[in-house]
């Protein structure tokens, strides 16, 4: 049982999984937009009497000044806080008065605030996200109250956690000068040095209709909900200036770079990060299908050589962090007792090596696409999945309808073109290798 | 908190509104919801095969998937010495049958994009529904004619040995591990908890005969979700299912539990924690057939199962201890629990405790409000409707009617029953369910920082320490007239006495140490001036090198060689003194020196002894009451918990050093080392620092 709770650990690093979900069971939609700029998309389904709303906004970690990283997750919390006619912490009782769940998630590029309700909550959804774009309030205790909840959720999830830091360690070695450099939680200094200005300003860069997307999904009536959305979003005023985006186009890596990261952990861990390119490109696609040869399931190829046949590692995983801007690859394994981590490093190696110089197999080539078949047709099982899938085509790539047509993408990538992106992107030059030991290893 | 709140009285306020536009009057209140929509439980079906096999079937064909969970309803009995066997046996059914090795199983799951696991109550499996026949042939075989092989054994042997190693820093898992023990002890079947020689003690054989013994169709459920009708979803189960041959199941005999006399707490450390996983716990006969189950939910729903819950309102949005905090009764058929517990900051830890406790007090004594009633019972509703959305609850509903022996409209009449719960109802769930004094108050943390605070807690005043796996470490009375200058004193003198310590300038030693890799060495010049030299090499091969000479310094690792920063030559003087313990009580070097108290170290009596340095690393020592000599020193800080056990003191001109030094902590296993040799006051000493 530990060994699967050291893994859940593992993936939890990287809770925001790819975004691909298209599907044969053709999902059907209306979009539009109002006239201050907010987009909507609708999407009806009548077999459970429940609904999510859900507004997703263009800002991210990527958007903030340097001096103030941690912003736009911190907005996240606050943003609950209230209203000028919800109070402190009425929020969460509305919501949940009315049955419902709700949740939001910051990330790179984008913040996502969603609610699941009872279907004839529809109105009260709207409300609370109308409230939340106009006119949020929050007084000095919430801002006090939510940054201690924001280091203590720094301490779960990063400084208490084996391998929690991960992901932060990671990025601040592949990008230099690329926003994508600092962590989504930011730096617990600049929210202590953030002033009343800083906030009022983030609002009113970032929170305005232009720069969101309201997303409805599940058991609603599209002609009466246009106008219930019409009544609570088409007087926000949309912003004054254009939403800021940072035009930093990261230098190519100048090289290998290679360190290591002491935590409080037992079993030393081997990452390789690639840079790859951003997400929506022909070649990120191949690059997700190579990522999946690698590390998908226990026939993929880092899985079975070095877990199973070699059992050099307890896990084996590839994860690619395909963003707006260009990401990373992330192939990483966790040594088995005793292992030395050059040893697990060099298999890894061989194993990318491997996928350069031979074409795969077109057994092996079916089997990937039967992979990500079962991946696209088994995704938007939930409003609040089809929700969210629907907000980001739209934000990330204009396509809304991609939900239904991506998996031409997929289809389109050859074997020729899986080797093609190994040889151009699994490049020593262009990586950074860490070596996660344990703290008493340092020197 | 007071200070703040005459801030916000004062009116400064973060207005972030960019508009303060006439407000438009229906935005001032909430609107009022439509009319509630019905909410309908999908259908299920129920049909047994000859075999004795129960199958359910939810039928579902939005996506054009399908799922089959066999669930083995095997009786619930200890495990014993051999803790771990049955995720083991579990794990290695999958893993090879008379047709198929791992590798062609692994292989045919994943070229139809499906899912397989085996565990040791079942298997699940999920794939296309195209693809249904294909996953339900794989399955049927793992099931019927698994081998067990020795070399899948050893692996998954391995991997849980890995897993048991990761837990020392996982706060959670500690937790679980304790909290298991401590609620049912550790002969019941729930109080179980696997430690590397658990699993050492288990064989293939174990496995084999758990699987054979319990494996019935009989006490089994196959439950399909997704898209496939009945007629097939019928002639799949006869096909794949129907040669499983049935037998009789052993029934064990239920334990009782106790609930703990008084408040117990209980600490585990884990040095260098920067949060407290805080816990209050004990066992309740709480199951799903219990008459007032949906009240005990509902109970538990109001103090921690919901964002606005007493305990996430009091500890997260009030006073930001914690990210967040929950809490409630966990049914179960043999004997349930409740838990309330979050991670907090390691100062606050003790108000955590004292703030759980007075919402479960508040609870008790006074009547939650019609208000709130009404508020959970409506999150209550709509959360019954959303879970619908999902096909599996449908099937969970299906399987625990048939499981618990519940009412068949127990479901559809789950709503009914809950919303005519009273507040009068609920004072008698929380009184009945609810002990603040009688309870397991258990702490994951900081020692050091912790642990003292939360004695008050204690109905005997004294706190018991754990180890991660659950296992009280004994405590001994501290004798009179013992003090930390005298425990330092005698070790001393038990190693050949202060004035014959000090005429050591230049301390030399090797040391082997056996490892997978090979033999490693070490060695090690330390000095008075403070000089030293360590290097570990293998082979002839020099893995890592450092030299400190005055105020030079260099290190060499992996081929490369660089110079020490300032910063690194002063660490790593402060261990090259030949003999530290001479300066313990030199404040410039060490901030306190403390006797802590008396442990076992490896069954022996030891003093402990807390030192913390002024660059502000915590050592912890222990010196053997009936030897003087030092055991075992656990350095923590910066440098993480490194424990280094001293066994085997042998005499070297007149100087008694350990010659096995056991390490643990530095590696993923621990390394033995053995002195192979001592120089004191080499000749030629100073060379030795180039």
């Amino acid at each position: 049982m530990q060994i699967k709770r050291l893994l859940s650990l593992v993936l939890a690093v990287f809770l925001y999984a790819g975004s691909i979900s298209a599907q044969a069971n053709k999902i059907n939609f209306v979009e539009y937009d109002l006239d201050n700029g907010l987009h909507v998309i609708l999407h009806e389904d009548h077999s459970t009497p429940i609904v999510t709303v859900s507004v997703m906004y263009h800002v991210g970690s990527k958007n903030e000044n340097p001096d103030r990283t941690g912003f736009a997750h911190f907005f996240e919390h606050l943003l609950f806080e209230g209203s000028e006619n919800i109070d402190r912490g009425e929020f969460f009782k509305i919501i949940e008065n009315a049955g419902g769940s709700n949740n939001a998630n910051t990330f790179y590029d984008r913040t996502y605030y969603y609610e699941t309700l009872p279907s004839n909550h529809l109105e009260t959804g709207l409300w609370l996200e109308s409230e939340r774009m106009l006119q949020a309030r929050v007084d000095i205790e919430g801002v006090e109250t939510q940054r201690e909840v924001v280091k203590e959720e720094r301490r779960l999830r990063v400084d208490n956690q084996p391998y929690g830091s991960l992901l932060e360690e990671t990025m601040k070695r592949v990008y230099k000068e690329h926003p994508y450099r600092w962590p989504v939680i930011g730096s617990m200094a600049h929210l202590d040095a953030a002033v009343e200005e800083d906030y009022k300003q983030f609002y009113a860069d970032f929170y305005v209709p232009e720069n969101a997307v309201l997303s409805i999904a599940g058991d609603l009536d599209i002609k009466s909900a246009k106008v219930l959305i019409d009544k609570y979003f088409s007087t926000i005023p949309a912003g004054v200036k254009t939403v800021y985006r940072p035009s930093i186009v990261e230098p190519p890596m100048q090289g290998e770079t290679r360190d290591t990261v002491y935590d409080n952990i037992q079993l030393p861990a081997v990452i390789q990060a690639y840079r790859i390119p951003s997400q929506g490109t022909a070649d990120a696609y191949a690059v997700e299908m190579l990522s999946t040869l690698l590390a998908v399931g226990n026939s993929s190829r880092l899985s079975k050589r070095a877990v199973d046949q070699e059992q050099m590692a307890v896990f084996a995983g590839a994860f690619p962090l395909a963003m707006e801007d260009d990401g990373v690859l992330i192939n990483y394994g966790i040594a088995n007792m005793g292992v030395d981590p050059t040893d697990l490093e060099r298999l890894y190696d061989e194993e990318v090596a491997k996928v350069k110089e031979e074409l795969i197999s077109e057994k092996e080539f079916q089997k990937l696409q039967n992979q990500i078949e079962n991946q696209i047709l088994s995704a938007n099982a939930s409003t609040a999945g089809i929700a969210e899938s629907l907000a980001n085509y739209h934000m990330y790539f204009g396509d809304t309808d991609l939900i239904n047509s991506e998996i031409e993408k997929y289809r389109s990538v050859t074997r020729e073109d899986i080797q093609r992106v190994a040889r151009k992107y699994l490049d020593f030059e262009n990586r950074v290798v860490l070596y996660y030991l344990p703290k008493g290893q340092r020197p | 908190m007071r200070i703040k709140n005459i801030i916000v009285a004062l009116g400064i306020t973060l207005c972030m509104s960019a508009n303060l536009f006439a407000q438009e009057d229906f935005r001032k209140n909430a609107p009022k919801p439509g009319p509630a929509p019905s909410i309908e439980i999908g259908d299920s079906e129920v049909f047994k095969l000859d075999n004795g096999l129960t199958v359910v079937l939810v039928e579902n064909n939005k996506l054009p998937r399908v799922s089959f969970q066999l669930s083995v309803d095997v009786p619930d009995f200890s495990e014993g010495e051999k803790a771990g066997y049955v995720n083991i046996a579990g794990e290695l059914m999958g893993r090879g049958t008379e047709s198929m090795d791992k590798a062609e199983i692994d292989e045919s799951i994943d070229f139809i994009g499906a899912s397989f696991q085996t565990f040791g109550s079942g298997m699940f499996g999920s794939c296309l529904s195209k693809n249904s026949e294909e996953l339900l042939a794989i399955m049927s075989d793992v099931l019927m004619y698994p081998v067990f092989p020795e070399a899948e054994f050893e692996k998954i042997k391995k991997a849980t040995l890995s897993g048991i190693a990761q837990t020392k820093n996982s706060p959670d898992a500690i937790m679980a591990n304790v909290r298991r023990t401590l609620v049912y002890g550790s002969d019941h079947p729930f109080g179980s908890v696997e430690t590397e020689e658990s699993i050492n003690a288990i064989s293939v054989s174990d496995c084999k005969s758990y699987i054979d013994v319990f494996f019935k169709p009989n006490i089994s459920y196959l439950v399909i979700v997704g898209d496939m009708n009945l007629a097939d979803a019928k002639l799949a189960a006869e096909k794949y299912f129907g040669k499983w041959e049935m037998g009789e199941v052993p029934t064990l005999k239920p334990m009782r539990v106790e609930r703990p006399e008084g408040v117990n707490v209980v600490f585990v450390d884990q040095p260098g924690a920067v949060q407290s996983t805080v816990a209050v716990s004990y066992p309740m006969d709480y199951s799903l057939n219990s008459s007032d189950y949906i009240t005990g939910s509902l109970m538990s729903t109001v103090l921690g199962g919901y964002f606005g819950s007493r305990l996430n309102q009091n500890l997260r949005e009030d006073k930001a201890y914690t990210y967040g905090a929950r809490g409630g009764l966990r049914p179960n058929k043999l004997i349930g629990n409740f838990v309330a517990s979050a991670s907090v900051r390691n100062e606050v830890s003790d108000s955590s405790i004292t703030e759980m406790l007075y919402e479960m007090n508040q609870m008790i004594n006074e009547p939650l409000s019609e208000e709130e009633l009404s508020t959970v019972k409506n999150f209550r509703t709509g959360n019954f409707a959303i879970g619908l959305e999902n096909p599996r609850t449908i099937a969970d509903f299906a399987l625990n009617i048939i499981r618990y022996d519940l009412d068949a409209d127990f479901y559809s009449n789950y709503l009914k029953v809950m919303n005519a719960i009273t507040v009068e109802d609920m004072s008698v769930a929380a009184k009945k369910y609810l002990n603040t004094d009688a309870c397991y108050v258990i702490v994951v943390g900081n020692k050091s920082d912790v642990a003292e605070s939360l004695t008050k807690f204690d109905s005997n005043g004294a706190v018991d320490y754990y180890d991660a796996y659950g296992k009280l470490i004994e405590d001994t009375k501290m004798p009179l007239n013992v003090d930390a200058n005298t425990v330092i004193s005698d070790y001393l003198n038990a190693i050949g006495g202060k004035e014959k310590l000090e005429q050591v300038d230049v301390l030399e030693m090797s040391m082997a140490a056996n490892t997978e890799m090979g033999e490693l060495e070490f060695y090690m010049v330390k000095s008075k001036s403070l000089n030293t030299v360590q290097k570990i090499s293998m082979g002839g091969m020099t893995f890592m090198k450092m030299v400190v000479n005055g105020f030079d310094g260099y290190s060499e690792g992996r081929g490369m060689t660089k110079d020490l920063s300032p910063m690194e030559i002063s660490d790593a003087k402060v261990d090259a003194a030949p003999f530290s313990e001479l300066n313990y009580f030199n404040t410039e070097q060490y901030n306190s020196v403390k006797l802590a108290g008396v442990e076992k170290v490896n069954e022996e009596d030891a003093y402990r002894m807390d030192l913390v340095r002024t660059d502000g690393a915590s050592i912890t020592e222990y010196y053997s009451i009936a030897s003087s000599l030092k055991l075992r020193k656990v350095q923590t800080g910066e440098q993480g918990a490194v424990t280094l056990d001293y066994e085997v003191y042998k005499d070297f001109e007149g100087i008694m050093l350990p010659t096995i030094i056991k390490v643990s902590g530095m590696m993923p296993t621990p390394i033995e080392q053995n002195i192979k040799s001592v120089v004191i006051n080499p000749k030629n000493a100073s060379d030795l620092f180039k």
